[in-house]
């Protein structure tokens, strides 16, 4: 019995540890997936809970963070995504691949036309905008540009293929991009003319 | 040389931090050469960095420490829960065939998890023990010191394993050596350092050893060597195989070409 118990708080102090300062991590991207506090709170307990009822199963030693967000995305995936899941509303062909390029007139070298377009984009923007991507964008971009995973890692955390990891990255960015570029018109930028 | 629809190509890569050394440099490369191109790279890794840096910057203040605090509390009582949950069915003999049912349907579970788990730490097994040793001479570089005689260290490994080492590359030199168990495997853990930056290099001669699957595809030659880069974010490997002997090599320094580094040749 003793033995046991020693097991038990063996298993409890390794899982605080190894799994609890991930938490902070785990929140982050849960807010900007769920897009509100309630839901990603929600999100990251009951990936924890489930972490450590499985934690037997963690091979310690290996990549902990990486294991932590693979159960909560796929409890994002199955519980948490929009209900409505409408098939994929976005058309890339209206976006240009070479965009950004296009509009910023790059005309002098040495310049860096893209001083005054960032002066135009808020905090708030890059929110919204990351927020405004479909689900499944949305998921490969805040793997990679806020917890930097590798494309073997959102492949192993999301199942998906590594070249679809890839494709949606950088349809992702290229959504991102048109998407911050409206904002800073919205909020007076002005094209400089070639 | 490569040209512009092969530096396109790989542009996502060299935003990603994905692209190895070798396509990096030959992008540079090119960049200096073609204005339209560099202006292009220029504007998507300069975007690149804003949005990484406001990415993380909103979602830091987004994350309120009391917040944090309070979830992390709300946590622990579940997790106390789940502790006593457990030492109770410990207790409690064997019970109803419901009971068996249940812990049926669980082990089918966590026989799904742990088949899940095992492809998933494919990377952590393989890659993760090298690297950590490597990195362990940043930490302390006393124990890779200690009675360390260079001349009669590289003549010992030439008895024992047949292979001579060079004692020198580019700007480096050894500095030190000691054996290590490694994924279950005796390494000889060689460290090279410029005074700044190291590298290790691991020789094994267990047949345990492999150059890992997923590593295979990515082959580059030097002279009649062939060398297998892994190199991702944060982690970077080279593998070759010369007689039974297999040879690692890794460095803390982002600019060392691993793939140009080859240690040493077989004696016989």
């Amino acid at each position: 019995m003793a033995e046991q118990n020693a097991e038990a708080i063996k298993k409890r102090k390794e899982f605080e540890v190894q799994a609890l300062p991930h938490m902070d991590a785990l929140y982050r991207t849960a807010l900007r997936m769920t897009k509100n506090e309630k839901d990603a709170e929600d999100l990251v307990q009951e990936a924890l809970v489930k972490a450590y009822r499985y934690w037997d199963k963690f091979d310690s030693g290996t990549n902990c963070r990486a294991w932590l967000f693979k159960i909560m995305t796929n409890i994002f995936i199955n519980d948490y995504r929009s209900k409505s899941r409408s098939p994929m509303a976005v058309n890339m062909d209206d976006i240009d691949e070479n965009f950004l390029y296009g509009q910023l007139a790059v005309g002098s070298k040495g310049s860096n036309p893209e001083k005054d377009l960032f002066n135009k984009i808020f905090d708030d923007d890059v929110k919204k905008a990351i927020e405004t991507l479909p689900d499944d964008f949305r998921l490969v971009v805040v793997l990679s540009f806020l917890e930097d995973f590798t494309y073997q890692e959102i492949a192993d955390i999301t199942d998906l293929q590594l070249g679809t990891v890839k494709s949606r990255l950088h349809r992702g960015r290229k959504l991102l991009q048109k998407e911050l570029f409206e904002y800073a018109i919205k909020n007076g930028y002005v094209k400089d003319k070639v | 040389m490569i040209d512009c629809q092969q530096a396109f190509a790989l542009l996502q890569e060299i935003l990603d931090k994905e692209a190895s050394q070798i396509d990096e440099k030959e992008v540079r490369a090119h960049l200096e050469k073609c204005g339209h191109c560099f202006e292009t790279f220029r504007l998507e890794e300069s975007i690149q960095e804003f949005l990484n840096e406001k990415i993380k910057l909103t979602a830091t203040n987004d994350s309120q420490p009391d917040h944090l605090e309070s979830m992390r509390l709300n946590l622990m009582s579940q997790l106390d829960k789940i502790d006593a949950e457990c030492s109770e069915k410990k207790i409690s003999s064997f019970g109803s065939s419901f009971k068996i049912f249940l812990a049926t349907a669980a082990l089918v579970v966590l026989a799904g998890i742990g088949y899940l788990s095992a492809e998933f730490f494919r990377h952590g097994e393989h890659y993760m023990p090298l690297e950590e040793a490597h990195w362990a001479v940043t930490e302390t570089i006393a124990p890779y010191f200690s009675n360390f005689d260079k001349e009669a260290y590289v003549e010992s490994i030439e008895a024992k394993m047949n292979y001579s080492l060079i004692t020198t590359f580019a700007d480096y030199s050894i500095v030190g050596a000691k054996q290590e168990k490694i994924m279950n495997s005796d390494f000889e853990h060689i460290v090279f350092s410029n005074n700044k930056e190291y590298l290790s290099v691991f020789i094994s001669n267990s047949d345990k050893i492999e150059i890992p699957d997923d590593v295979k595809s990515a082959m580059v030659k030097n002279g009649d060597i062939t060398l297998y880069d892994h190199n991702c974010r944060g982690c970077r490997l080279v593998y070759h195989k010369i007689g039974s002997l297999m040879i690692i090599t890794a460095s803390t320094s982002k600019d060392l070409d691993l793939t140009q580094f080859i240690p040493g040749h077989l004696t016989i």
